[in-house]
This record gives structure tokens, sequence and C-alpha cells, in this order.
């Protein structure tokens, strides 16, 4: 693993076990972080962009589950870790944030009490020290009355409260990736924008990588360095994010980015649609999952699956629009 | 001037929450919404957005002021006759739609318990059926889905079995709260779209409820700004967008984000600070001034009236515009 990557996911697959059998929730992503930077994971419901990241980090419990490929986190495989291991890495080196914090704290005890924790069992820190160095987090992240707010439950919290709380909470042993499902969904905009920017001013500080899981196009434009598009548990378009704005190489990318209202956008023009549904993962399709809903479909996208080819800067899409066959034979047709 | 479909005075929507405290959740509002004409009502949480909508239909009731729908007053509180009423001109579309659907009724059913109950029992179980028929297909479902339970559907399907059972009866106003906020992307366009079209077809007026600044700029005509139970700002939304007067409405609009990165890496603004406070009690002076970058002495003191900005049909509450 070359020195300057921090993360580095290969063919990681998922398959949870379910009443109806096995759901294909991932079906092999490629991508890897470097330390400091921001990887946008962006799609839409269903799509598999946190059920990959709860595998990466050991999340996903259930019995039967199947995971594939690697996940090596400075030159550490997570996938293959006991759980001892693991748990001195997620909450120490890898800190994590989520959509609902009120379900990540424990009503039952202050948010101060639930930091100094996590100080005292990956650094050793008592209570005392630990209560201290938790005012000075929430500080850090911008909690007004940090000092009121170590000795408050999670209840007396609002919800932009409470996520810079969990952002102090993931912070406290200065972890090198920070992990970010949906942090800012369930807020207003103008938290929202006070989320971002603290997120923004924190990696600036600390230096430490970003995985942000969003569906919000904005939400990407705004804090991505870089940027994978996931449909039907696949990546299907990986590149920089002006890159990805401003020419999206896959058909499912440029369907979404019409969807999106936009500020310019003539109003009397009415919005894209994606007409259909995803695939069933439960028996995922032998060629390409978009297929059925791309209005730039071929017939060999139905029957295989398209390989995960360049596309220019950097960019890779997982389409056969991009296939140097396809490229010429066009090139040639427009001559 | 004819009066317009919609005409909201003073209206005022008070909760005790003990203590001989009382939250104006909406206060002094008023508004006017025209035959066919989007009004986009915008606010972020505890803004009184939803209240007032539930208010119009009924659901809360009002502490003060008038609301007139289509030149006749709405009863203050309602009674089961009103409710009969006044769902012929008035229907509401809802963002947790699955919780507004019977989960024991069929498609077909939910469609047609409106137009049965309206009819005393003039239309003939087939006709009924054909409307049900004609409006599941007006909003893109199909004959095949007519016997299909609420939970047999998607998210987007049934927020169109929600928008197909409110059309049944032909209403003048649609009341939409959030109708776009659960669903994805690509599903939340299709939804907008239909609501376009609608709007265009049938001249009916709506009220579209959200947080989305992006979605109600697309959609809306004129734009209503709530904070803490006030408008501070309504006008036409192109010149809204483009030149908002209130500071409130240029905070909110900075502060979200639009996806183009290159916009996005020029952006120069510190967030505006502070968290929304709870309207309790009388307001002293304007609602937004704790958090306001510019505000003084007069704005703490005195409450700013809304006046005239620019042009006749557009309203600010700012004492410095």
């Amino acid at each position: 693993m070359p020195e300057d990557t921090l993360l580095e996911v290969s063919g990681l697959g998922v398959d949870i076990p379910t009443h109806g059998g096995y759901v294909h929730a991932v079906r092999g992503i490629d991508f890897t972080l470097r330390p400091g930077t921001t990887m946008a994971l962006v799609g839409e419901s269903g799509c598999g962009k946190s059920v990959s990241v709860q595998a990466m980090v050991g999340l996903l419990a259930t019995p039967g589950l199947r995971l594939s490929g690697s996940v090596l986190f400075q030159q550490r495989d997570l996938l293959q870790l006991e759980q001892g291991q693991l748990n001195r890495i997620r909450g120490a080196r890898i800190g994590m944030v989520f959509q609902d914090p009120l379900s990540a704290f424990n009503p039952t005890r202050t948010i101060g009490s639930q930091i100094a924790e996590t100080l005292r069992i990956h650094k050793g820190m008592s209570k005392a020290d630990g209560l201290v160095e938790a005012r000075r987090l929430l500080d850090e992240c911008r909690l007004s009355e940090p000092t009121k707010r170590v000795a408050q439950y999670p209840f007396e919290l609002s919800g932009g409260m409470l996520q810079r709380a969990m952002i102090a909470m993931a912070l406290a042993c200065g972890p090198e990736l920070l992990i970010a499902d949906e942090p800012t969904t369930a807020l207003d905009v103008t938290t929202q924008d006070q989320i971002l920017w603290l997120l923004q001013q924190l990696q600036q500080t600390r230096g430490m990588a970003i995985l942000l899981i969003t569906h919000d196009l904005a939400v990407v434009a705004r804090m991505a360095d870089e940027v994978a598009v996931m449909y039907a548990g696949q990546l299907v378009e990986k590149a920089g994010v002006e890159r990805l704005f401003a020419a999206p190489a896959h058909p499912y990318t440029r369907a979404l980015l019409r969807a999106t209202p936009h500020g310019e956008m003539i109003t009397d023009q009415p919005l894209e649609t994606i007409p259909g549904s995803p695939p069933d993962l439960f028996a995922p399709p032998q060629g390409c999952g978009f297929y059925p809903r791309c209005s730039e479909a071929m017939r060999i996208c139905r029957q295989r699956m398209p390989e995960i080819l360049p596309a220019g800067d950097a960019a890779v899409s997982r389409c056969w629009l991009q296939h140097p066959d396809y490229l010429a034979a066009r090139g040639a047709g427009n001559d | 001037m004819t009066e317009p479909l919609l005409r909201i005075e003073g209206v005022s929507c008070y909760f005790p929450i003990g203590g001989g405290q009382v939250l104006r959740a909406v206060d002094d509002v008023s508004l006017d919404l025209h035959e066919g004409e989007i009004v986009g009502l915008v606010g972020e949480s505890g803004s009184g957005k939803s209240t007032l909508g539930k208010l119009l239909i009924g659901l809360n009731h009002k502490s003060g002021g008038t609301v007139r729908l289509d030149g006749r007053a709405l009863p203050r509180h309602y009674r089961s006759r009103d409710f009969r009423a006044q769902s012929a001109i008035m229907q509401m579309i809802f963002q947790e739609v699955y919780s507004a659907l019977s989960p024991r009724m069929t498609a077909s059913e939910i469609v047609m318990e409106g137009l049965r109950l309206a009819d005393n029992g003039r239309y003939s179980p087939e006709a009924l059926q054909a409307q049900a028929r004609s409006w599941l297909e007006r909003v893109g479902l199909s004959a095949a889905h007519m016997n299909r339970y609420p939970h047999e559907f998607s998210g987007g399907q049934r927020q169109r079995l929600g928008i197909a059972r409110a059309l049944a009866l032909q209403p003048k106003l649609l009341i939409c709260d959030e109708p776009v906020s659960a669903l994805d992307v690509s599903v939340q366009s299709q939804i907008v779209n239909l609501l376009e079209n609608i709007r265009r077809e049938m001249g009916i007026g709506i009220l579209f409820i959200a947080h989305d600044l992006s979605m109600v700029r697309y959609i809306s005509d004129r734009i209503a700004v709530m904070y803490l139970g006030r408008l501070v700002e309504v006008g036409p939304a192109r010149q809204v967008f483009e030149n908002p007067a209130h500071p409130y409405t240029q905070a909110l609009l900075a502060s979200n984000p639009v996806p183009d990165p290159v916009l996005e890496r020029q952006r120069q603004h510190q967030p505006i600070q502070g968290e929304v406070l709870a309207p309790i009690g009388p307001a002293t002076g304007c609602r937004f001034a704790p958090r306001c970058p510019h505000a003084d002495s007069l704005c703490l003191g005195q409450q700013p009236e809304q006046r005239p900005h620019r042009q006749g049909d557009w309203l600010v509450a700012c004492h410095r515009v």
C-alpha cells in the first residue's frame, strides 16, 4: 500500500441473510482515501452506502453475514482483525458520527461522562482528567457553554448541539479517519451549515481524513475532494469533485444531477426524472444494474456487467459507454 | 380586484405550555394565495410553518385572526360538518404519507372514500370505481394498483396515492406539508413535476410547505419565509431568491449548499450563529434580533411591521430595510 493511502477498500462485498435469502447489498467496491482528504460516498436509499461503511468497521453483526474483500486501514485489514483489536481502532483511530445523535448517546448518562469514558478506555485517562478534556473538546466543536454541557444529558440538547457533542466524542482520541454517515440529514439548513463548516475547520486544524456518506449532492459539492457514486451495491463512478459535477461520465450520475434542482435552473422546464426503480438485490441482474432505467442502454448492458473503465482525469466509470471499442466506433461513426 | 382564493389575516395559534406560559407557534400571520398559484412557505423546524398548514385544514385551532377561503370565512373551531364542507375545497398531503393512509383500505377505496362521503350515495359503485381509476392514472399509477394496500407501494407511489386521494374531490386549494422530504432525489423530481402539472391543468392553488430551499425555488411563484411564528418576508420567488431583503432570508439562503463545487469553493461566509429559540411569550422586538448581525436597539425593543419593499407584492418585516 502506498505511503499516502490511509484507507484502501478492495472488492468489498456484503451479503446479508434475511428470511427471503441473502441480499447482495454490496457487490465489490474499491476505493482509496488519502490522509487529510474527504471522500463522499453518495447514492440513494438502498444503494449500499451505509452498509458498506458499517461492514468496513465491523458494525454489522448479523449471524450468517458474508463479507468479502479487504479493508486496509494503516496497513491492517479490518475485516481480519479480532474483536479486541478492532475495538482499539474504532473510537480511537477511526471516529464515527451518525445521522441520529440522540440514539448514538446513552440517554441515562451525561455527555461529559460518555466522552470521558472514551478517553478512559482508549487513553487510560482518569475520570477527572477526562471531564476536563471533554469540556475542551466540546469547546473545540464550538458548543456554547461547554462547562454546562458536560453535566447535561442528551435529551437536554437540541439536534444541532447533540451533533456537535457527537463530533467532539468522535474526535476525542485524535482519529486519522472520521466516518460521517449522513451527519446533517436530520438538521435544519442553517444548522447543517454550521456543522459542515465545523467539520471543514476541524479537518484543517487536525488534518484528519473524512469519509462522508450522503444522499445530498449539494453537501457533496461543499465538502468532498473525491466522490464515489453508488448504485445497486456497486460503485458506478468515482472522480474528483469538480470533474464529477462538470462532466459526469456514468448515465446514473448524469440523471441524478439533472434531477437535482439548481439555482440557475430555468423554472419553466420540468425536472428530469429517473423512471423505474433499482434492481432487486436478492437476485442482482447479470448485466448493469442501471440498465432498465438508462436512456443510453445498449444490448450488451443487459447481458454483461460493465467493467470499471477509465473515464479521463483519473475518473472511472462502470459503464460500457467508456469502453475503448465503443468510443472508437463512435469516433469513427462521427467522421 | 377579485378576492384571492385564500386570505389569511392576522392569524395566530398559541399553545399553553404550562406555568402560565404560551408558545406563539403562529403569531399574527397574513398571507394571500390566488387561484392556480404556488406559494412556497419556508422556514426551519419550529418556525410554525406546519402549524399554519394544519390550522388551515382544521387540525389546529386558531387563537385569533381570520381565514377566508373561496369567499367564505373558515370557522375558528372545526366541527365535523365543517370538515366535510371544507374537504371539497381544500385538501392536504403529508410528508409521512404512510401514516396518513389507512393500512386496511385498498388504493381504490382510499381514493373513493372522499367521493363516497361527499355525494351521499349519488355515485354508483361502478362510477366510483371508474373515478378512482381515472385519478390513480392521473397521478401516474395504473389500474393494476387499484386493489393493492398502502404497504405494497414504494414511498413515491404512496405519495402519488395521497395526491390522488386529495385530488378526487377536485379541491381548489392543496396544502402540501413537506411532500417530498422523505423521498429520494429521483423520486422527488417526479412528485414535484406531478404537482406542477396538476396546478397547470386543474388551476389548483398550492401552499407548498418545505424546508428544501432549492425545491421551493423551483416550484414556487411566490415565497413566504417564516421565523419563529412570524412571516419575515413575502415576495415573488425569483426576486426574493436573487435579492433577499430580510437578514434572516439572506442567512437562510446563504446557508443552503448548492450542487456546484466551483461555487462552493468560492463561498466565503461565516455560518449564522446561535440556535432557534422557542417563541414563548409576546415578542419584545424582532424575533430574529438575537441572531441578526445587523440588530440594534430598535430591533430589540420594537417588533417590525411588514412593509412593501421595491414593489407592491414584496413585503419585508425588518426595521433596516
